[in-house]
């Protein structure tokens, strides 16, 4: 049985661990594939510092699911945000996990390559546009949140991107 | 299918690659959490809150002077300290004196919109309007800024360290926060973002102390100064970097960047030239501008080249500068020109034949 444990600020904050430790289970995994389509090099290190910033705001876990999973959100992306920009990463082309694999000729594993290559090259903010879109299928008010930008900005951000993978993935299927 | 189908899946395929062990990242994280310094943010404030007013007391009635108008945003609900900034206030020129500028807004003129600062507060940080400007001017890096507000209105000022102004933003507060209207950053007059210098296509410092080797590049004591040069990083602000050549191996090692950030890629021997542009600038400040100048090396391990040269198109030559350094086996050979300019690079052997790459062939030695 749990003790009762209030905060200096009379807050009730008895199941707090048990919540942080089921929004881990729940969320962890997509959050390190977020930070991996980011661009991050170490995505399960951005996961853990997250979840240790959400542990310093943990009054935080007492609001709606769906608010704490939205903050999460915008957590790891400006984590992600701010090693990229202060490393600038060394390695040009270790924004993503582009192992070789030769066995799968589908076109679908074409578009992956392709895709990866083209996020790569992209500004940090298009990448985030994108994946936040269509991967995590978020409405652009919820991305505009994420990214701490406008809902206009995210627009701009997704037409610019999808100009670019577009044209990546016309070229590919030229060759 | 369309491009919005193929790039979702594509996403979807590429991140089930990725299958972290939930567990084990889970207590990673709880032992981190057990390190001293994890608190509630809540517990954090107040102590926090505490010294800054100490100190403010301390500093005295100027900067309360300064300062007394600042609007201080009040929170719902939790609040969330900023860290200490770097970027100090004030001392910052009104106007520019770098040869370009580009401005980004709303009215169409995104020609790049890389660096669009905010001073919005989020509804869980607790602090003065002026410290998050100053958090705008520590996320780049900017030694100086100056934060104004007139009413509605506010403008952020971003410096280098001697003054000078890197850019300017103008905000507008509206009841849903602070929207920024427009950015105006400093670039070069040529669309490139290289800070103009007398000699452009000179190899070597150009005013600016190097970086030193022994924190870039393995075997320092065999490095050799290939470059320094400045540009305007994505704020605007003048950044200089470092390019260091040193014998790693067989290959030549050629490192350019900064000491916490950097590039390295290694040159084989009897190699084509090899496209090592993007050492001048960062890599993700190269994306999308125009290369006003293009760098390339070819390793002569066994000195068995007498020379090479760029061919410009109206006929002239330039030679490359070669370079050798102390237990090096042989030479590397840095082609630097304008892209617009060079034909070809010609690579004279001492049996007398000669080589010639045209230049659009040339690649990145660790691509091609």
């Amino acid at each position: 049985m749990q003790a009762e444990s209030i905060d200096a600020r009379g807050r009730d904050v008895t199941d707090e661990p048990d919540r942080f430790g089921a929004l881990f289970f729940a969320h962890a995994a997509r959050l390190v594939r977020l930070a991996a389509l980011l661009g991050d090099d170490d995505p399960e290190d951005v996961v853990q510092e997250s979840f240790c910033k959400l542990y310093a705001a943990r009054g935080r876990l007492r609001a709606e699911d769906a608010e704490v999973v939205s903050y999460l959100n915008k957590i790891v992306v400006n984590e992600v945000r701010g090693r990229q920009r202060r490393r600038q990463v060394a390695r040009r082309d270790a924004h993503l996990l582009t192992t070789a694999d030769t066995t799968d000729p589908t076109a679908v594993h074409g578009d992956r390559r392709a895709v990866v290559e083209a996020l790569a090259g992209l500004p940090l903010r298009q990448r985030e546009a994108l994946v936040l879109r269509f991967w995590m299928d978020l409405p652009l008010a919820a991305i505009a949140d994420a990214m701490g930008v406008r809902i206009g900005t995210v627009k701009s951000q997704i037409s610019r991107g999808l100009d670019v993978v577009g044209a990546a993935l016309r070229e590919g299927v030229e060759r | 299918m369309t491009i919005e189908e193929r790039l979702t899946l594509a996403l979807h395929d590429e991140a089930e690659r990725v299958d972290p062990d939930v567990g084990r990242v889970y207590a990673a994280t709880m032992r981190r959490l057990t390190k001293p310094g994890v608190r509630r943010t809540g517990e954090l404030l107040w102590p926090l809150l505490v010294t800054v007013v100490v100190l403010a007391l301390l500093v005295g009635s100027a900067v309360i002077l300064q300062h007394h108008w600042q609007k201080t945003v009040v929170p719902a609900g939790t609040s969330k300290a900023v860290p200490a900034g770097t970027s100090k206030a004030g001392g910052v020129s009104t106007t520019f004196t770098c040869p370009g500028q580009i401005t980004v807004d709303d009215a169409g003129r995104k020609q790049d919109d890389s660096f669009l600062p905010s001073i919005d507060v989020p509804p869980h940080v607790h602090v003065s309007q002026d410290r998050i400007a100053q958090a705008a001017a520590d996320e780049v890096g900017a030694p100086r800024y100056s934060y104004v507000e007139n009413g509605d209105d506010a403008t952020l000022r971003l410096g280098n360290a001697d003054g000078s102004l890197a850019s300017v933003s103008t905000f507008h507060h509206t009841p849903a926060g602070w929207d920024l209207v427009t950015t105006t950053k400093c670039a070069a007059a040529d669309g490139g973002i290289l800070v103009p210098v007398d000699d452009p296509l000179r190899l070597g410092a150009h005013g600016t102390k190097p970086y030193p080797a022994r924190s870039m590049i393995e075997n320092p004591e065999s490095a050799v100064l290939v470059d320094d040069r400045s540009s305007y990083d994505e704020a605007g602000l003048v950044k200089h970097r470092t390019i260091w050549a040193s014998q790693c191996g067989p290959r030549i090692c050629v490192v350019g960047g900064t000491p916490t950030s950097m590039v390295l890629p290694e040159i084989k021997a009897a190699q084509p030239p090899g496209d090592i542009t993007s050492l001048l600038l960062a890599p993700d400040l190269m994306v999308g501008r125009t290369r006003s100048l293009v760098l390339w090396v070819v390793y002569d391990a066994d000195r068995s080249v007498s020379s090479i040269v760029m061919r410009l198109r109206d006929g002239t030559t330039l030679p490359a500068k070669w370079i050798s350094g102390p237990g090096w086996r042989g030479r590397a050979y840095f082609a630097l020109g304008r892209p617009d300019e060079v034909q070809s690079v010609q690579v004279r052997h001492r049996g007398g034949t000669t080589t010639t790459y045209p230049a659009k062939d040339i690649t990145d030695p660790n691509i091609g």
